[in-house]
């Protein structure tokens, strides 16, 4: 068993470092985060320089972690630009890909994937935001929270009821996905201002009022929708779990900033036990990360092992920051360490809260106990 | 252990204030700092002179009441609770011993605010340093606490001496600030022909910011609690209340337990002689509950609590600056370990 990357994924894990290092200024770091902007100028750096790109899974892994390393808000708002293309990829047909996909890979538009509800964030099956069946088209109406990419997106896919729950034990029948485009008259959307960090990362409510969508943004079938999203939860999650892991290392790199210009620093055994304890878990939940990914990345996705990974990486990324707060101190609260904190908590939050993802742990894993 | 009947009504007049004065303008605290106007009212109800004498207009509250006092502002605005721990476990304390009435009865009235600059007693690699070259304090000192005041007590490491300026001092741009952003923090700069020496020394001012520390760490685990609790009774998720689900009621109510039984210990800990070994006991149990329980009560909020509006993410971050700031925690844990050993511990 060889637990080694090939070489050109590390080469690409160098070369995305050596871009966030360069790019990702104290400054520009500084300056996004305080005034909650979208990093335009960065973003298309990152594509004209090839840190974005899809076609090797294992290369967007490595770029993920290396990103989220420096900065998790700039490193989003390259990453993000594409937020939800698996699902066209696997569900969108010819027409779809051409029109929306394609000129989200070049770096040309920006796309976000909307499923949450002011009333609906991890209970999916909750949504209330419907289409309906007219003449020719559908009408769409509701509301969605919490989007990324909400007011810089060009297109959204959104989770939406086309038709009323069948019963309790089936709240997630009759959802449809559509593509709905930004500007289409109807649509309003408000930035969310004040999170607490990935401040860089657009985040917005939309509100849809009687918006017209044509037949052909329908995406795959009617009434297909909630499979189609959890079938990208099973691949969003293992980059969250990537994204954690980043942010993890980020935090060791702070403490390590602080042993090269404190001798005395690391002569401390409870200084040294603490690098231990965070560096053995970032360890073991990159193993567990890139065993997920490894099914994933050969279509033989296990939801278990995804939900583990996503789990797991999510605490260590918080855990590794406090840990790194603690012992690096103010040294810490006064750099770079202060906004890591404030970003990791999101990991246990977004794409499936820690709670659901127990939730999936054990229902994928009771299953499988109970077939044999 | 109950309380008596006088610190039931503080406890009950403070709420009644936090409720009224400070949560509706809670997120400007965050967003733009302490107000002139909260600060106005602070002083008006004796809380930046809370361990004034009454000659100078302040409160005179003994022990308990001071950590009743931080408790329950922190409860609200942490920030707050920080602002009136700096005036009075800092810069009051400081001045006591040298009779200088004057400039207490400015603090205890607002009309002037305060300072120690206490970054050598943190754990920091640069804390900066100054120096006392003849008539002349000079030199920097990189993390200040309400570093827009008017009155700095600081140290002068060489002599172990405190000096109180009140001019000859520039306020350096802001840092990035995890925690207590009501309260300005920053490096100084001072140059000042214009100080005076002050006799008491500033160990046995940190030595007595424990029991506070911990009473502010124990409200910001009551604040973001209290709101967890509220949002589980009203959320729905899944066609049930939030509190309905086991892993999150049985999680909040052994928080809720903790909180109990550490008020209680607050209460008995306050109540007793200076005890420096339970004091800083109590403020180690505390600030890791204050952590623990407000990282809870966020994740109970979901996206929600993510957000400034919700008043849950600055206690998470609250709770975390507070046990950077609250004292140095490499040293403190030395000390308590040496306490407990009653001998030389905790030093490899």
């Amino acid at each position: 068993m060889d637990f080694s990357l090939p070489k050109e994924i590390e080469e690409k894990r160098n070369k995305v470092r050596e871009f966030a290092l360069r790019e990702f200024t104290d400054e520009k770091k500084r300056y996004y985060d305080e005034h909650e902007k979208f990093p335009f100028e960065i973003r298309e750096k990152g594509f004209k320089e090839g840190i974005f790109g899809v076609n090797n899974p294992w290369e967007q892994l490595v770029t993920i972690e290396e990103l989220f390393r420096v900065d998790p808000g700039l490193g989003n708002s390259i990453l993000s630009s594409a937020f939800g293309a698996e699902v066209l990829m696997l569900f969108g047909n010819d027409f779809q890909k051409k029109k929306y996909l394609e000129p989200v890979l070049k770096g040309e538009k920006i796309m976000g994937f909307a499923t949450t509800e002011p009333v609906a964030g991890s209970d999916v099956a909750g949504i209330a935001s419907r289409i309906e069946n007219k003449d020719g088209y559908w009408l769409l109406n509701g509301s969605k929270m919490f989007i990324t990419n909400g007011t810089v997106a060009d297109f959204f896919l959104v989770l939406t009821r086309s038709g009323p729950s069948p019963s309790e034990q089936k709240r997630h029948h009759n959802m449809t996905m559509i593509i709905l485009e930004s500007n289409c008259p109807g649509v309003s959307r408000n930035k969310l201002y004040g999170k607490m960090g990935v401040r860089a990362t657009d985040t917005a409510e939309i509100i849809f009022d009687n918006v017209k969508v044509p037949n052909e943004n329908i995406i795959g079938e009617v009434g297909k929708g909630f499979y189609y999203a959890m079938t990208f939860f099973d691949i969003s999650r293992i980059y969250i779990a990537a994204q954690s892991i980043g942010i993890a290392e980020g935090a060791v790199d702070m403490i390590i900033d602080k042993v090269k210009k404190d001798e005395k620093f690391s002569t401390m055994e409870s200084v040294q036990f603490a690098i231990a304890e965070i560096i053995t878990k970032v360890e073991a939940a990159r193993l567990l990360t890139y065993e997920a990914a490894s099914y994933l990345f050969e279509f033989k996705p296990d939801p278990t092992l995804t939900s583990m990974a996503k789990y797991y990486s999510a605490d260590v990324a918080t855990f590794a920051a406090e840990k790194a707060l603690e012992i690096t101190g103010v040294d810490g609260a006064i750099t770079s360490l202060e906004r890591l904190f404030r970003d990791a908590k999101i990991m246990e939050i977004w794409e499936g809260s820690t709670e659901i993802e127990k939730l999936v742990i054990y229902r994928s894993f009771i299953k499988k106990v109970m077939q044999k | 252990m109950t309380m008596d009947e006088e610190y039931k009504v503080l406890e009950s007049v403070l709420k009644e204030f936090s409720q009224k004065e400070i949560e509706p303008v809670n997120k400007n605290i965050e967003l733009e700092g302490l107000s002139t106007d909260l600060k106005n009212k602070l002083a008006s109800q004796g809380f930046l002179g809370a361990l004034a004498p009454f000659e100078t207009g302040g409160a005179y509250l003994d022990r308990l009441g001071y950590a009743i006092l931080l408790r329950e502002i922190s409860s609200a605005s942490p920030s707050a609770a920080f602002y009136i721990f700096i005036q009075n476990s800092l810069v009051i304390k400081s001045l006591m011993k040298d009779n200088n009435m004057e400039i207490i009865s400015k603090i205890a009235s607002g009309k002037i605010s305060g300072t120690m600059a206490y970054s050598t007693r943190l754990n920091m690699l640069d804390p900066g340093h100054i120096m006392k070259n003849g008539n002349m304090i000079e030199g920097v000192l990189n993390a200040v606490f309400n570093s827009s005041g008017n009155i700095f007590i600081v140290n002068i490491e060489e002599e172990n001496n405190l000096y109180m300026i009140d001019s000859g001092y520039e306020k350096l741009p802001n840092h990035e600030q995890l925690g207590f952003r009501g309260v300005t923090f920053s490096p100084v700069k001072f140059k000042s022909s214009n100080f005076k020496p002050l006799s008491t020394k500033m160990d046995e001012i940190i030595e007595d910011i424990h029991l506070p520390v911990a009473a502010i760490a124990i409200g910001i685990a009551n604040g973001a609690l209290s709101k967890a609790i509220s949002y589980a009774k009203e959320r729905d998720a899944f066609l049930h209340k939030l509190k309905d689900f086991q892993p999150l009621a049985f999680n909040m109510s052994q928080a809720y337990s903790e909180l109990d039984s550490l008020n209680t210990y607050l209460v008995s800990v306050a109540e007793g002689q200076k005890d420096l070994k339970k004091e800083m006991m109590l403020k180690t149990v505390s600030l890791d509950f204050a952590r623990r329980t407000s990282k809870l009560a966020l994740q109970v909020h979901g996206g929600y609590g993510y957000l400034m509006d919700f008043g849950v993410e600055k206690f998470y971050r609250d709770a975390m600056f507070l046990s950077i700031v609250g004292g140095h925690s490499l040293k403190d844990k030395v000390k308590l370990s040496e306490l407990i050993f009653e001998s030389k511990a905790g030093w490899i």
